[in-house]
């Protein structure tokens, strides 16, 4: 119970550091929040006034939210190795609760973006919503893999040359099969006579966790040499 | 002597092939492209796989031989997994009139070649060998939890125009018997050259 407790304090402190100095600079969210909003706005100016059917605003929403996501989110260890404090850290910080709490960090910063882009999409993009706590439930479950997939391959990329053209082109592969369902499941929620499709939701689940699972035994390796 | 051996085998299961193998129902000779696809595709997966053992090997061992083996598994699985996409493209096109159409297949491989893909962007951009070993071997271990969701999952949701996998959910062998035959033989035929390209250079286990 102890040791419990305090691995859960470490990984909240983590969490506090990141929080406090994203407060600082706004560097991460304002990459998020400005991409997706001009890529939301590209899409929208090109359609105009057609009405796109659900499974294209599934699909589109998507893309801007993976691709947002991408612009923003390999920050995480970059910054750490850019200012020089990855060494103090690494000196510090046990491996587990920095990863879990850059991930949960990652994880609120792509709720954040969801909770932007969400309602301009609504309003830009005409779209109804016909299961809005089925939609809800795939947008938690989809950003919890986009973003344990991205806090992976984010201290990954600092050791490399090309670091942040990697980043996108190292998590695509891992995100996919979460991209394929979750397009598939917020598809059924924009379509009014349509059943929601609880299975799916459950591979989506499970895929999380086995990520999730194997981050955490993976990162051991990374963090220690 | 071994490689007298592959030659010959070859040889007898290219002859086998186009002079056994009895022009399949409704496909006529295009059959024969499944003799060097289905093959193909099976070493793609197992080099997949045999990189990801390497990888692990190599982490907990930290011997540069494993990384060796790992990269060089996952280059020649890179080329059978080219080689399994442009014969099944061909043979997309000949029996149902399309290169590409997002099968479920067809998407377990493009995953496999974009995995390959990044994996070889990865391994050219770290200059330091053990961590260029290192980072691989984790991203190798990492992009193997894809494979049983796009194993799995995926093919239930998206529909199929492939063939039945030749072991199908009733247990049943639907293939005539000569061609099974010929089958199992390029496949053993097709892994035998596998593992000759892998141990090529002299790397041993």
């Amino acid at each position: 119970m102890q040791i419990q407790s305090s691995t859960l304090h470490k990984i909240n402190l983590i969490l506090q550091k990141e929080l406090k100095t994203e407060f600082r600079s706004h560097y991460a969210i304002s990459a998020l929040l400005m991409f997706s909003l001009t890529t939301l706005s590209v899409i929208s100016m090109s359609i105009g006034n057609q009405q796109l059917d659900a499974k294209f605003l599934a699909i589109l929403f998507w893309i801007i939210l993976f691709f947002s996501a991408m612009a923003g989110l390999s920050r995480v260890f970059l910054q750490e190795q850019v200012s020089g404090t990855i060494h103090t850290l690494r000196a510090y910080g046990t491996s587990q609760p920095v990863l879990f709490g850059k991930f949960i960090y990652n994880f609120l910063l792509l709720n954040v973006l969801t909770l932007f882009l969400l309602p301009l999409f609504i309003i830009l993009l005409n779209v109804e919503i016909y299961h809005p706590f089925f939609l809800l439930l795939i947008l938690l479950a989809g950003n919890a893999g986009i973003a344990i997939v991205t806090t992976l391959t984010a201290s990954m990329i600092i050791y490399t040359q090309s670091q942040t053209s990697l980043f996108t082109i190292l998590s695509f592969p891992i995100i996919l099969p979460l991209f394929l369902l979750c397009i598939q499941l917020t598809e059924t929620t924009f379509n009014p006579n349509s059943f929601t499709m609880q299975r799916q939701l459950l591979f989506v689940g499970a895929y999380d966790m086995v990520l999730i699972g194997v981050a955490s035994i993976l990162f051991d390796y990374i963090w220690y040499d | 002597m071994i490689n007298i051996f592959i030659a010959l085998f070859t040889t007898i299961v290219v002859w086998a092939v186009f002079y056994l193998v009895p022009p399949a129902e409704g496909l006529g000779n295009l059959v024969r492209i499944a003799f060097f696809h289905i093959p193909v595709a099976w070493v793609s997966v197992l080099a997949f796989l045999l990189s990801a053992w390497w990888a692990y090997r190599y982490l907990k061992t930290r011997a540069l031989k494993y990384d060796a083996l790992s990269s060089r598994s996952a280059y020649l699985g890179f080329l059978f997994c080219l080689m399994a996409t442009i014969s099944g493209a061909i043979f997309a096109k000949l029996t149902w009139g399309a290169y590409w159409n997002w099968d479920p297949r067809q998407i377990t491989i493009f995953v496999l070649l974009l995995i390959y893909g990044a994996y070889f962007a990865l391994r050219t951009s770290i200059v330091d060998e053990e961590v260029r070993a290192k980072i691989s071997a984790i991203y190798s271990l990492f992009s193997c939890v894809t494979m049983p969701f796009l194993v799995f999952v995926i093919p239930r949701y998206y529909f199929s125009l492939h063939p039945e996998p030749l072991l199908n959910n009733s247990g049943k062998i639907s293939m005539d018997q000569i061609m099974l035959y010929v089958l199992i033989a390029a496949l053993c035929n097709i892994t035998c050259i596998f593992f000759k390209l892998l141990f090529k250079r002299g790397i041993k286990l």
